[in-house]
């Protein structure tokens, strides 16, 4: 009987059979399966992120001379709700703040492989590549060759990530020494001809929604009055619950986050449509969405709410460690922005751990609820944090002679429970 | 809660992230054992979790290409396992890979599928399970897990043809059982027959 044989039919025995001879071969193996979960859900969270959360100062001043400029020339002509979306792109699947260019189809390359797309927005440029290679450089015009700043793997290739350029209409890709000149289109403005159309009146003034349809279903606009806030998901999250760990002896942080909830769309018969995201996407936070439902019919579609995030410290702060076994009030306010929460108590549970009680939501904004945010010490080795409803806890460890820690705060992110009401016309 | 591995790959395509979960807690152990086995002279336990936790996220990145006429789904995953840990390896060694040859990996394409029937698989486990200890960590490890010879010899400390001799005494007892176990069936559909 050949390797080939034997390997397939062992491949095919069902999954237990094999599993148990496996959990007997791995004896001591400790297999920490909660930790593989909570770093890949991490990864996956950050895939999606994709570092959008780096904003440069100068580039954010780009984007307010834009606004200001065209709002001089439409003033007069244009609603308040249109003026909010001023300044912003339509890239893929997303809507970025800025001029931005992207590639429109993927070019082949002459080593073999293809570029399959570019978005070089205000924020960072994006390279996806699907080709076998092992150096590669950027140039922009600007007399220098930059390497990436980030990598990955996603479903269409290598994913590279530029940070703090200014986007250009023109650049030089060099795969091994070989260079391809790309030229990239400028992405449509977002109000291009006018056509997003309002979300039915809502009484949070300070977020203006919109649509426009697409092909297959819908794009959502967001415009938030602060500019710091950006827009992180759009959709509810299905568990109330996140989890979130930091190792500073590994210098390793990860998050778990609940996945959206799908957006429903009913038509005047009652028919329900879900309203998924766009498949593959290119670009994130994904603002296209996808749907069965009939072109011609009017649909009432319900966005309930949106998360949305500051990518910055907004505090730092010394705690005292109390004795095994005692407790310490702090009743420490911590402000958020949007939101505000409350150190009520540490706990020594340990000689070399201690445990940290947050009241969340103590604010005033009744339609917004702290998703998570980062908590972070220096002075520790490690935390573990559980945000669920209106409490957080956070376990830290360290040596056991710590006796006071300095906490930073930052990074938070927040559900909005807007109640966003779309009709689709 | 159990997903199949059909139910699997559809909720992953639909981006569920609910399934991503379960997908970690079944595949876990044997994605982790494999990596063990090709990291565990270089890395740490951390490596291997951050190595495993990347398999999971290249999982959910490439699950549109898994092709189930090419093989079962895990054996597609181990796949994508042993070329992340190759990736590990030579990022943690700062060595090359001894021989990339030595780790192709192959789908069963042109191999023709084998069903077998949940008894005779049961008998199969039973006698891999009489295999001294040695045999049967070879033999899940070559025929399961997919390592190469190179690897088991070098962390069994075995040469190639104590490798090679092992493994043909196994493949010859699975041979004689499922030779057993098909005449039965054969007689016992006969008498059916009858």
């Amino acid at each position: 009987m050949k390797e080939k044989q034997i390997r397939n039919i062992i491949q095919s025995l069902d999954s237990d059979l094999l599993d148990k001879e496996l959990d007997a071969l791995m004896g001591e193996i400790d297999v920490d399966v909660d930790s593989i979960l909570t770093k890949a859900q991490s990864k996956l969270e950050q895939e999606h992120k994709k570092m959008k959360k780096i904003r440069l100062v100068p580039i954010v001043a780009a984007i307010v001379c834009v606004m200001i400029g065209t709002t001089v020339v439409y003033a007069d002509e244009i609603s308040d709700f249109l003026k909010s979306f001023f300044g912003k792109s339509t890239v893929y699947s997303t809507v970025v703040d800025g001029t931005a260019y992207y590639l429109e189809t993927p070019v082949d390359l002459d080593s073999g492989g293809q570029l399959y797309a570019v978005m070089f927005t205000q924020s960072d440029l994006e390279l996806v590549i699907d080709a076998d290679f092992s150096d590669i450089s950027v140039a922009i015009g600007d007399g220098k060759e930059y390497e990436p700043d980030g990598y990955s793997r996603g479903p269409n290739g290598a994913e590279f990530g530029f940070y703090g350029l200014t986007p250009v209409q023109d650049i030089v890709v060099t795969l091994d020494g070989k260079p391809h000149s790309i030229h990239l289109t400028q992405a449509a403005a977002a109000v291009d001809n006018g056509n997003i159309i309002p979300a039915e009146p809502n009484p949070i003034d300070w977020i203006h929604m919109g649509y426009k349809r697409t092909d297959n279903g819908v794009q959502i606009f967001t415009s938030l009055a602060d500019g710091d806030l950006k827009l992180q998901m759009i959709g509810s999250p299905v568990k109330r619950e996140v989890k979130a760990t930091f190792n500073n002896q590994t210098n390793s942080c990860g998050s778990n986050h609940s996945p959206t909830q799908p957006i429903a769309g009913y038509d005047k018969d009652g028919n329900v449509y879900e309203y998924v995201y766009e498949e593959n996407p290119l670009a994130w936070p994904v603002t296209r969405f996808e749907s069965n439902a009939p072109a011609g019919k009017e649909i009432t579609l319900e966005i309930p709410g949106i998360i949305v995030g500051y990518g910055k410290i907004f505090t730092k702060f010394n705690i005292d460690i109390p004795l095994v076994g005692e407790e310490n009030h702090p009743n420490k306010e911590i402000d958020l922005g949007l939101q505000k929460m409350v150190l009520q108590s540490i706990v020594r549970t340990s000689a070399t751990t201690a445990e940290l009680k947050f009241t969340l939501n103590t604010g005033e904004r009744k339609e917004v609820s702290i998703n998570d945010t980062s908590i972070d010490s220096a002075d520790v080795l490690g935390g573990e944090l559980l945000w669920k409803d209106d409490l957080c806890t956070m376990t830290v460890t360290f040596d056991e002679g710590l006796t006071q820690a300095e906490l930073m705060v930052g990074w938070p992110s927040f559900l909005v429970s807007g109640d966003w009401v779309f009709i689709i016309k | 809660m159990q997903y199949s591995d059909n139910e699997l790959i559809s909720e992953i395509r639909k981006r569920n992230r609910n399934a991503f979960e379960i997908l970690i807690r079944q595949y876990s152990k044997p994605i982790y054992y494999l990596i063990y086995n090709i990291l565990n002279v270089c890395g740490t336990k951390e490596d291997i979790e951050e190595c495993v936790s990347d398999i999971f996220l290249e999982i959910w990145q490439k699950i549109n290409q898994f092709d189930a006429g090419r093989g079962s789904f895990r054996t597609w995953i181990l796949m994508l396992a042993k070329y992340k840990a190759l990736a590990y390896k030579r990022k943690l060694s700062a060595l090359a890979v001894d021989d990339i040859e030595d780790y192709q990996l192959e789908d069963s394409r042109d191999v023709e599928q084998q069903v077998i029937e949940r008894e005779a698989q049961e008998k199969l486990t039973e006698t891999i399970n009489t295999f001294n200890a040695l045999d049967k960590e070879l033999f899940i490890r070559r025929y399961y897990l997919g390592e190469s010879i190179h690897e088991l010899m070098r962390s069994l400390g075995l040469s190639r043809s104590a490798v090679d001799n092992r493994l043909l005494r196994s493949r010859k007892t699975i041979k004689e059982v499922l030779s057993h176990e098909r005449k039965t069936n054969k007689e016992y559909h006969t008498k059916l027959g009858q």
